[in-house]
């Protein structure tokens, strides 16, 4: 059994594991060192994180890579990082394309779910396997009842892969309807995948979407 | 307008050398008045600003005495190896101008020095090639052209640490800084410069008419004193008004009356049009080449976003005179001189009165010359602008000028530029700041805090700064972000291009990358004039061909259109009122008399004007400020509320935002504003009774009510990423970079929520309830409206005068307060929408 949770993480209850991914820990640092002047803030990275893990209480939590945004932290940075990760659940780190110079490990498996981070993203399902990758960054840009277009953290699910949203605050994400990365279409093919939206207090299932041009359109219109 | 030429030996001083001043007897009769006046001041080394239309002789009027002082110390002896004089102008294109009309007297002058003692004179600007920055390191101009930016780069940087000894800075155009923050950078640099001066800087400044010219004054010179030279000569104008037999009812498509603008091209020599948009410069450019095949290749469109080469080659032919038509957004506004213009077209109203003043300047441009210029309506209600324009323009009437206070994110910008100059003591800078003019109300604590950005402060630890603060003196952290700084100059922030070549690779511009991306393939876009569709995309490079397509787009670019000047609401205000007297009196023909005979409309413009007043009568009198007009439309679900006031779309923008602030109840609103009126899109549970109506336009709490619902909306996020760019926060995007993954909008929120009292935080307010929402001038019409009587209409379909609101549907939300309620807001809509 699998739940999406609101927060952009998978939730598995019977194993009390849940997976998140991207959360790019220093990102504001990292753009400091770059030379500009970002408030120095995880921008609610670590309340997020502690509200996962009063809510769902699990055992163990699976960071599915990109976790720390940028190479040699510096010593307050670190601090700050692992003050961030030091909450209860068991932490498995996989390693992301971010994760340089990080001894994580390449994947986690469990109970017929595979995590890897994505950017090497294989080229079809894995029989009897549901693998769980982050590393896209996914949102839909949808347009609300004014007609503004507004950017939504999307879960995608479709041919044996589930697509996390990022867990960064800072992440602003790429649009599954425009812009959508060519591995990802290639991946999904004709296949139909059911898109789900999430605010970080509640979920919307928007139904089955098919790859268009650039990147999804409706395939048939959602029933509640 | 010539003085007789026996007056010339008074002009100027013995000591200017005589070869300047028989290359000046040689060419003019004698000084213009202006240069009369504006050399009594010059001569003496005082700062002056001064104020005269083109075709005055204002070149001269500023540069005579710096030629001659430059002349002169020549003549005393070896001119040192420095920077002596400067020209800042706010455009590249004037700063070509100008180097073209001083060649002749400066070749004069140099005549008559030995070869290793000449006077050098160069242009420095973004586009200066590398070999020619080095070679002006190396060998100082004694004058040098330049841009506010690259002046300001150029004090930073380590070769130009010495030789820059300047006795005059030249301000051109001085009027088009005072309301933007070019106009803040500029006064900074100016002040950086006299820093570097030997002696007092003189700082001479050329400016159009422009009101109040105290204000301007102060913009050159801080608290210095100025004086002010105002040619008392007003400038003659013809201004028609040029109508096809028909004309749209809302709109400013350009092509709908395209082959009235060319009726107009065929009665003149050379024809300068001027469109509200680049995007409409294209389309017209465009529609005239197709209509008038001769002339094609004699037609030309001419705006920011085409290469500069083209643009060259277009101000080039320009002022050889082989041009039959050029179309232009704001590019060509300024100063450069191109004597072969004998017609200035306004393709739609221009809102403001000087805007318009400077535009018809661009034709009869010999001494002495008559302005002509044509105003071209794109729509009904644009007529009725144009009548009520002219007759602000034939009495004069210009608008004041709102110059920006303190703004901090140059501020910060200025500051980093010290840094990389060299240490300075922060004593020292803060008095540096405080003399530049729009810093002179600038608070301790704001400048303390800026440095203090800058240092990396903040709530957090400070670390990772810019610049490091140490005994009362700040200097640049390291020398990888003093070289970072150098890309980041400037306060125009733009969008992601991408340049269009040919398949030679000839370049002809640039678009915005999302106009590209939503290009269709081989969808034709017109550029530069031409038809092109994309053959193909490399990176941020497109290559074009011809396309043969018979449905073209046209790229859109940001920057909007001109707001309606306060000066030009009262101006169609006074024109309502007057028509609205005239038909209740007499009906239409009374209106069409009076439009012929206070307004000189021609009978077929009278009659085109009539019946489109007539049309409005069937729905509701003409709206006029007392009583207020509001039109109801009430649809099964919604109900659209319409409120005429003639105040500019920054008011209505203002007053639509907290009427529905204090309307919606939690509800989402959707509302629109433009020019004459604002509208509000409600849910029909909402209670919009005249009392609860009234209620929303109380003047108490009006500017609180203002800044709260200005933080509910997404205008700051979308606003801040140019403050974020001027004030050194993120990085310039150049071209090459790719689209960002992480939003202003983002950054923004972050802020707000952690750091609230940021000095970005604050300037992005300040600019925004300022020169977007014109606060003051909000709460004054609020209190209009509150005060008021009204008349309410419900309608079936929005009024004649009601539909431009409509055609412009440029909406802005007024969110729901809790994102969750939003949220679910956004789920029904669209479950709605499927559900149909």
């Amino acid at each position: 059994m699998i739940e999406l949770h609101p927060s952009g993480a998978l939730w598995l209850p019977e194993q009390g594991t849940a997976l998140i991914a991207d959360l790019h820990l220093g990102f504001a640092w990292a753009q400091r060192r770059r030379g500009e002047l970002w408030p120095l803030t995880d921008a609610g990275a670590k309340e997020k994180l502690d509200a996962l893990c009063r809510d769902l209480n699990p055992q163990t939590l699976v960071l599915v890579g990109d976790i720390i945004h940028a190479p040699n932290p510096s010593p307050e940075e670190a601090q700050l990082i692992a003050a961030t990760l030091n909450i209860k659940p068991q932490i498995i780190y996989v390693a992301g394309n971010h994760d340089r110079g990080q001894n994580y490990q390449s994947e986690w498996r469990a109970d017929g779910i595979r995590a890897i981070h994505g950017d090497e993203l294989p080229a079809g399902p894995e029989p009897g396997t549901l693998t769980v990758v982050g590393h896209f960054h996914p949102v839909m840009k949808l347009r609300d009842a004014a007609q503004i277009k507004r950017r939504h953290r999307a879960f995608l699910h479709g041919n044996g892969l589930i697509v996390l949203p990022a867990f960064s605050p800072f992440a602003s994400g790429t649009d599954m309807r425009d812009e959508m990365p060519a591995e990802l279409q290639t991946y999904f093919g004709k296949n139909e995948v059911d898109v789900t939206l999430t605010s970080g207090q509640k979920l919307l299932p928007l139904g089955p979407y098919k790859l268009g041009r650039n990147g999804f359109r409706a395939s048939r219109p959602a029933t509640r | 307008m010539t003085a007789p030429a026996h007056h010339n030996k008074k002009a100027w001083p013995e000591w200017v050398p005589p070869s300047l001043t028989t290359w000046f007897n040689n060419h003019f009769t004698g000084p213009t008045q202006t240069q009369q006046l504006a050399w009594r001041r010059t001569f003496h080394g005082g700062n002056v600003l001064i104020l005269a239309p083109t075709g005055s002789g204002k070149t001269l009027s500023a540069f005579f005495s710096v030629l001659a002082q430059l002349g002169a110390r020549a003549n005393r002896g070896k001119l040192p190896n420095a920077v002596l004089a400067v020209y800042v102008s706010p455009l590249r294109a004037l700063g070509r101008d100008i180097f073209r009309n001083l060649e002749e007297p400066l070749e004069a002058l140099n005549a008559a020095l030995p070869a290793a003692n000449r006077i050098r004179m160069e242009i420095r600007t973004g586009d200066t090639a590398p070999n020619d920055r080095a070679r002006m390191s190396r060998r100082r101009p004694h004058l040098l052209l330049t841009t506010p930016e690259s002046l300001s780069s150029l004090l930073s940087q380590q070769p130009w640490r010495d030789g820059f000894e300047p006795e005059t800075v030249i301000v051109d155009e001085i009027h088009s800084f005072a309301e933007n923050k070019r106009g803040s950078l500029l006064a900074l640099t100016l002040e950086r410069l006299q820093a570097r001066a030997p002696h007092t800087l003189q700082r001479i400044g050329l400016s159009a008419t422009a009101q109040p010219a105290d204000a301007v004054a102060q913009l050159l010179c801080g608290r210095r004193p100025c004086a002010i030279v105002s040619d008392s000569i007003r400038r003659v104008h013809r201004l028609e008004i040029h109508t096809p037999l028909a004309l749209p009812a809302a709109g400013y498509d350009p092509g709908r009356i395209a082959h009235a603008v060319i009726d107009a091209v065929q009665q003149a020599q050379t024809t300068l049009a001027f469109t509200a948009t680049r995007s409409a410069a294209e389309r017209l450019g465009l529609a005239l080449s197709l209509l008038l095949p001769d002339d094609e290749p004699n037609i030309a469109v001419h705006h920011a976003s085409i290469e500069r080469a083209e643009r060259e080659a277009v101000e080039a032919r320009l002022a050889a005179g082989q041009m039959r038509a050029v179309v232009c957004s704001t590019s060509l506004e300024m100063g450069v001189d191109y004597a072969n213009v004998d017609q200035v077209l306004l393709i739609g109203t221009p809102r403001g009165v000087s805007r318009a003043l400077q535009r018809l300047g661009r034709s009869g441009h010999k001494i002495g010359g008559v302005a002509f210029g044509r105003i071209v309506p794109l729509s009904l209600p644009d007529l009725l602008e144009a009548l009520a324009m002219r007759q602000a323009v034939l009495a004069g009437y210009i608008e004041d000028l709102q110059i920006p206070q303190s703004p901090l994110d140059v501020l910060a910008q200025v500051l980093l530029g010290l840094a990389v100059e060299r240490p300075h003591k922060i004593e020292e800078a803060w008095e540096l700041v405080l003399a530049a003019g729009p810093y002179l109300n600038l608070t301790r604590p704001d400048f303390d805090a800026a440095l203090n950005y800058l240092a990396g402060g903040g709530q957090v630890l400070a670390r990772f700064g810019k610049i490091v603060i140490e005994d009362g003196t700040f200097k640049v952290a390291n020398a990888k972000l003093a070289r970072e700084y150098f890309q980041a100059i400037g306060t125009i922030s733009e969008d992601f291009r991408i340049r269009i070549v040919t398949k030679n690779y000839r370049r002809l511009g640039e678009v915005e990358e999302g106009f590209l991306t939503s290009l269709r393939p081989g969808e034709a876009f017109s550029m530069a004039g031409k038809a092109v569709e994309v053959e193909s995309l490399h990176g941020a490079i497109a290559v074009v061909k011809p396309s043969t397509s018979d449905r073209v787009t046209t790229p859109r670019w940001m920057g909007g259109k001109m707001p309606l000047s306060t000066r030009m609401a009262e101006e169609e205000l006074r024109l309502r009122c007057h028509l609205r007297a005239a038909w209740s009196e007499g009906g239409r023909p009374n209106v069409e008399f009076v439009l012929r005979n206070v307004y000189q409309a021609t009978m077929a413009q009278a009659e085109l004007a009539a019946e489109f007043i007539a049309r409005q009568y069937h729905a509701a009198p003409i709206p006029i400020d007392d009583p207020v007009q509001i039109e109801f439309i009430t649809r099964p679900k919604r109900r659209v509320i319409m409120v005429h006031c003639l105040a500019g779309r920054a008011v209505n923008q203002s007053l639509a935002w907290v009427a529905a602030h204090r309307l919606a109840q939690g509800e989402s609103v959707v509302s629109n504003s433009d020019d004459h009126g604002h509208l509000l899109v409600l849910s029909n549970k909402i209670d919009v009774s005249e009392p609860a109506l009234r209620r929303a336009y109380n003047p108490d709490n009006f500017l609180i009510d203002l800044e709260a619902v200005l933080k509910t909306t997404d205008t700051l996020g979308r606003r801040f990423r140019a403050v974020a760019e001027t004030g050194q926060l993120v990085k310039r995007r150049g071209s090459g970079q790719r689209f960002q993954a992480w939003n202003g909008a983002l950054i923004y929120q972050t802020l707000l929520t952690y750091e609230p009292d940021h000095l970005l935080v604050k300037e992005t307010v300040r600019e925004t309830l300022g020169d977007m929402l014109d606060a003051p001038n909000a709460l004054r019409h609020a209190r209009h409206i509150f005060e008021t009587k009204w008349e309410i209409f419900e309608q079936p379909r929005p009024s004649p005068f009601a539909l431009p609101l409509f055609a412009a549907f440029n909406r802005e939300v007024l969110l729901a307060q809790d994102p969750g309620k939003a949220f679910d807001e956004f789920a029904a809509s669209i479950y709605e929408e499927w559900n149909d």
